[in-house]
């Protein structure tokens, strides 16, 4: 490699670096947003009663189907554009157990709690599962 | 000079075939990170039939991996043949430019890696109207030049193989 090609390199793996610090940034400010809204009795779209773990939002389109608690073990069924997908909740984390669809990618991304930097999707289904202050932005930038 | 054709012929249908499989391997064998990103096995391909054959077969060689990876796979025209191939388009652009300024190969393979993986993400953002997904182009930004130096280092050793290999198959002809 070139002396300019590594530079070049360099300079992008610092952008990219500090990118990440800047999404972290904006998920953290964004997340204690939302909960002095919730705490406050100001923030719409999220269930009204306290959850035992956190509130988990199944968004098909641009609309919640489903919100769960993570705290109460279950699994739960719903409907996307290309077929069914069950979702399963146990400790505090969630996955998606079984779908319909051709990839299965968001089978394989596994368990969930919250941490993770992408929710999990499934394109041909048009279904994302993402955590109260994800789903809020995400339903407020997509209303 | 029907020879030539034959031979040029023969090498990328030969390159195309490993660019198939690299692609179905890597879908089949190796889960993506997050759920999307693919480490892009098969741009080893790409990067050997840019240096050995030229921009115009690096071009076939990258339309026939997603045609025929996706065909064979069962899911052309799907959401993943589009998301595949928004990464390769782009990817494909920057090996062009990249050959026009005449860059090594492991900084040509870490800028088509960048590609790749943006390119995937801009059809997500557009196509399926996932806005947040950008988030993700951060980590992917990083994770790109891991995997361009990986596939680039891979790339090279390939054409130092190749090359002399050619050399001597012309030298017969």
């Amino acid at each position: 490699m070139k002396k300019k090609e590594i530079w070049i390199t360099a300079i992008i793996a610092v952008i990219a670096v500090a990118a990440i610090l800047i999404v972290n940034l904006v998920r953290a400010q964004n997340k204690s947003n939302v909960d002095a809204q919730a705490s406050a009795g100001t923030a719409t779209g999220i269930p009204t009663e306290q959850a035992v773990g956190q509130w988990v939002a199944v968004i098909h389109g641009n609309a919640a189907d489903l919100w769960f608690d993570s705290g109460v073990d279950s699994t739960y069924t719903v409907t996307g554009d290309y077929g069914t997908m069950t979702i399963t909740v146990k400790d505090n984390k969630w996955c998606v157990s079984s779908v319909e669809c051709p990839n299965h990618n968001c089978e394989q991304m596994g368990w969930d709690d919250g941490t993770k930097m992408v929710p999990i999707t499934c394109i041909p289904n048009n279904i994302i599962i993402c955590t109260y202050d994800v789903a809020l932005n995400y339903l407020e930038t997509n209303s | 000079m029907r020879i030539d054709k034959t031979r040029h012929f023969t090498y990328l249908a030969l390159l195309s075939a490993m660019a198939i499989t690299l692609n179905l391997l890597e879908t089949a064998m190796i889960p993506p990170l997050f759920g999307v990103f693919r480490i892009g096995l098969a741009n080893i391909i790409a990067l050997v039939t840019l240096k050995i054959l030229g921009v115009k077969d690096m071009i076939i060689v990258n339309i026939m991996r997603v045609m025929i990876g996706n065909l064979l796979s069962g899911r052309i025209f799907g959401s993943t043949f589009w998301i595949s191939f928004g990464g390769v388009l782009l990817s494909t652009l920057i090996l062009v430019i990249m050959d026009k300024f005449k860059s090594s190969l492991m900084f040509t393979s870490i800028m088509s890696s960048i590609g790749h993986s943006t390119g995937q993400v801009f059809v997500v953002m557009l196509f399926y109207m996932q806005p947040l997904i950008a988030a993700i182009l951060p980590y992917f930004l990083a994770l790109s030049i891991p995997t361009g130096l990986a596939t680039g280092f891979v790339a090279k050793i390939a054409v130092e193989r190749v090359k002399p290999l050619r050399k001597a198959d012309s030298d017969a002809h």
